[in-house]
């Protein structure tokens, strides 16, 4: 019975089923597709700040899975797999259809190190954190916001390191860029969002 | 708010002692050995990791910065997101073999040829009327996309900046040197050959991606640029042509926000076969010929403000000709503006 079949499946591994699926067996395809429907679905809400391309881009994610399911190899991971094809199809979605974002190359408004380059200090700074916040109910959207207006490249690597764990390592593997720039953008990003946070809380 | 109506915001990066803290609660959480419920990893989380060792107050500030992003919300999926995933793959995967679609069979093709060749000829007739205008609107897509090519290296040249002092692209240079031998090759230290290679830096560093510094209308460039190497392997290999980084000092963004930094190729030097590797100056063009990347229509130009322009001039701004250096109308290939804000874009 299907059932009976989905439920072992569910026990397998994600590469004993890509195994299954390459034998034919469109059932282990399916459990794979429900088992990461939340994780993908997340990553590419966020990433990509829209529902509607959200779920595009999970179904062009997994038709592409499944054309290059000849390609992975199982000796390897399937989850950085999986989000590196989501994430180029993201971000080809994002370059197509999203205004252009218009980043200021020029200096920083708050002050900079030595070198000139502008930056945040955790502790000097009057950042308000979740603990002196008023507008509790609405942090959600506030935040929401603010990490919609960072960058795509910095978000991107926020969103992976942050929401999904994935060890910088693999986040330059998956994005083929050095580990320097990976922290490098994950502090941009986060010191970006500490920038705008204060600014756009204290308008509230 | 839409975020994309959002003013542009300056990149800000974290203070070094911030950098130290958020990356030790980044990676351990990845390595999940601890539970790092205050930083919002962990809703399920019973023990509270040690935080970085040092300043307590840095590391817990970082740890509640973490967790404030992690109030950002996301929303589930729909009901139907795998039906209809699922329903497209067997769409793909069980579509019908071409001939079975067009209707032929066994029995053969169920009108006669003479119906076939009118066809044709029609089919003939109506593209030949309609090619040139495809013909433009083709050369306009691929100016648009060019455009947007600049856009993406503009980002990409503010990331590099935010990392280095606010400065461009600019790798080890020897001053006085010559600045055009374009595809020469460097060694890992040694100092750098041509100004593209500067340029370069941007993929070797991971900063963009091949499309960013590819024009589609050029076609000698490469479908890839590997970031293993230092350089394009030729002129006409270059799409682009960026401001000259031969002077003393590295060009600072500060300040120069309607400065051009990156263009279409300049047309007035050009390979040489004959040369070899490098660059001539062609003194025989008018100083104010459009680049002919676009069919020498005009160029697409890059600002310091990451805006880009169209303008059939390569004269632009207070009357900066972008393609040479003010006052200077010999070329031996070691020139540099004397003024850091005068543009000087070259291959």
């Amino acid at each position: 019975m299907a059932s009976d079949a989905s439920h072992k499946l569910a026990a397998f591994s994600d590469e004993q089923l890509i195994d299954r699926y390459r034998q034919g067996n469109a059932h282990a395809f399916a459990t794979l597709v429900d088992r990461y429907q939340q994780e993908l679905f997340h990553f590419l809400v966020r990433f990509c700040a829209n529902r509607a391309s959200a779920d595009d881009v999970f179904q062009e994610t997994f038709l592409q899975v499944h054309r290059s399911i000849d390609t992975f190899d199982t000796d390897r991971r399937f989850r950085p797999w999986l989000f590196t094809i989501a994430a180029n199809k993201a971000r080809d979605f994002l370059r197509k259809n999203k205004k252009q974002r218009t980043v200021s190359l020029s200096t920083p408004a708050i002050p900079g190190d030595d070198s000139g380059r502008g930056y945040l200090d955790i502790v000097e700074s009057d950042l308000p954190l979740p603990d002196d916040l008023a507008h509790q109910n609405e942090l959600g959207e506030l935040v929401r916001e603010v990490v919609e207006s960072l960058p795509d490249h910095l978000r991107e690597v926020l969103v992976l390191a942050y929401f999904h764990k994935f060890p910088y390592r693999e986040i330059a593997d998956m994005l083929e860029i050095p580990i320097g720039t990976v922290k490098s953008r994950l502090h941009s990003a986060v010191g970006t969002f500490g920038q705008v946070w204060r600014s756009r809380y204290n308008e509230q | 708010m839409d975020p994309t109506d959002m003013p542009a915001k300056p990149i800000t990066t974290l203070s070094p002692a911030d950098r130290q803290a958020v990356d030790a609660l980044i990676e351990a959480a990845a390595r999940g050995t601890a539970a790092l419920k205050l930083a919002g990893f962990d809703e399920d989380a019973t023990t509270v990791m040690p935080l970085p060792a040092g300043d307590g107050t840095r590391a817990e500030r970082a740890s509640k910065l973490l967790a404030l992003i992690g109030h950002c919300p996301t929303v589930n999926p729909s009901d139907d997101l795998v039906h209809r995933t699922l329903t497209k793959i067997n769409t793909e995967g069980f579509k019908q073999p071409v001939y079975q679609s067009f209707g032929y069979g066994l029995a053969g093709p169920s009108f006669r040829w003479s119906d076939l060749l009118g066809v044709a000829a029609v089919i003939m007739i109506g593209f030949s009327l309609i090619w040139p205008v495809l013909e433009r609107s083709r050369a306009d897509a691929r100016r648009i996309e060019c455009a947007n090519n600049l856009a993406a290296a503009g980002a990409a040249i503010g990331s590099y900046a935010a990392d280095h002092s606010n400065t461009l692209p600019r790798g080890n240079i020897q001053p006085g040197s010559v600045w055009w031998n374009v595809g020469q090759a460097a060694s890992e230290e040694g100092p750098i050959q041509s100004n593209s290679a500067h340029l370069y830096l941007l993929i070797r560093e991971g900063y963009a991606h091949s499309h960013a510094l590819t024009c589609p209308d050029n076609v000698n460039a490469p479908d890839r640029l590997d970031p293993h190497n230092h350089d394009w392997a030729s002129a006409p290999a270059v799409s682009y042509s960026y401001q000259n980084q031969y002077n003393e000092q590295p060009t600072r963004l500060d300040g120069i926000p309607d400065m051009a930094i990156l263009a279409d190729k300049n047309p007035l030097f050009a390979a040489q076969a004959a040369r070899g590797i490098g660059l001539a100056y062609r003194g025989d063009l008018a100083p104010n010929t459009a680049s002919s990347s676009h069919g020498e229509r005009g160029q697409n130009i890059l600002t310091a403000s990451g805006q880009v322009l169209w303008s059939e001039s390569p004269v632009i701004g207070d009357n900066d000709n972008i393609w040479l250096i003010r006052g200077v109308d010999q070329y031996q290939g070691t020139e540099v503006p004397d003024a850091p804000q005068d543009a000087f874009l070259v291959p």
